[in-house]
């Protein structure tokens, strides 16, 4: 609270501060009226955004999972289109999974079927 | 909540009561702050319409911002003065530029008596006194020493350490004294 300490001068500057404070003005009642609207009107303000109304549309989305939901959405239906316009030979994989490259066969024996005939 | 006992309630707990729809929390703190951050706005300003203006507005946030007041973070009172403190620093860096004696001189109701007369001149020297210091040293003296404030309580509104609080008092005091040293015998001091 306010200092009792006296100033360093030859004279008390705290009586001076207390005339300040008592010839302080006083807020009036026109002041007090708008301070308490403003008040009214935030906090009716805050209550609606506490309590809002949706739609039905933005409910379902929101249900679906929302923006988060709509992102992998988007990303499968891309790579669908992506691979449904990719020519068939260029998807080129065997029953493993393993990509076939686009050569012939070399053959390091041709002789080689005489192996495996018996007789 | 009954009358009787919101006026035993922290102003923290006021705030948080008026973010959940109190209907008496906004008056009560009002009734608390407003009479407060009156005088120190208009002593920053030495204007009482633009003062109010600045108490308006920083009431206003203070509304704004109870939805997300954190209880026990910080004292309503030094929050809202803070940014009373602040909205006042920006209006006088707008005046900037225009003559000490283009701003209003405090007006007085009704001087009939010479000690009436003398008390105002005494309020007007340390107007005058106060707006020779630097901004952030009358702000600490106003609220050490007008408005009451303790020092910690200044140091949340200035946002400065306890320390620099006791500087920048104890320089605006000295700087007050020598300003008014002059006109002692004038003033009746």
């Amino acid at each position: 609270m306010s200092g009792s300490e006296k100033s360093s001068d030859d004279f008390d500057l705290d009586a001076l501060f207390d005339e300040a404070r008592q010839a302080s003005p006083v807020a009036s009642s026109d002041l007090m009226q708008r301070i308490s609207k403003d008040a009214a009107l935030v906090q009716t303000k805050e209550e609606a955004v506490v309590a809002p109304t949706t739609s039905w549309l933005k409910r379902g989305f929101a249900a679906l999972g929302g923006w988060p939901a709509l992102g992998g959405l988007a990303t499968a239906a891309v790579t669908g289109v992506y691979i449904g316009f990719m020519q068939p030979e260029l998807v080129n994989f065997d029953a493993n999974g393993v990509e076939l490259s686009d050569f012939d066969e070399a053959e390091f024996f041709p002789g080689d079927a005489l192996f495996f005939e018996e007789g | 909540m009954a009358l009787d006992q919101i006026g035993e309630t922290s102003d923290d707990a006021l705030l948080v009561l008026y973010a959940n729809g109190d209907p008496d929390a906004a008056s009560e703190l009002t009734a608390r702050l407003v009479p407060r951050l009156l005088p120190f706005c208009n002593r920053m300003l030495r204007d009482l319409a633009e003062a109010e203006d600045i108490v308006q507005e920083a009431m206003l946030r203070l509304w704004k911002m109870a939805p997300d007041w954190v209880p026990g973070a910080a004292k309503p009172s030094t929050w809202v003065f803070r940014v009373a403190s602040n909205l006042c620093t920006d209006r006088l860096r707008k005046r900037r530029g225009i003559g000490l004696d283009e701003i209003a001189e405090p007006v007085d109701e009704a001087p009939s008596a010479e000690e009436r007369l003398l008390q105002a001149e005494r309020l007007s020297a340390l107007d005058h006194a106060l707006d020779q210091l630097p901004e952030r040293q009358r702000q600490a003296v106003v609220l050490r020493h007008i408005e009451g404030f303790s020092n910690p309580d200044i140091a949340d509104v200035l946002e400065i350490s306890v320390e620099a609080v006791e500087s920048l008092t104890a320089r605006g005091k000295r700087a007050l004294a020598s300003h008014l040293a002059g006109r002692k015998e004038e003033l009746g001091l």
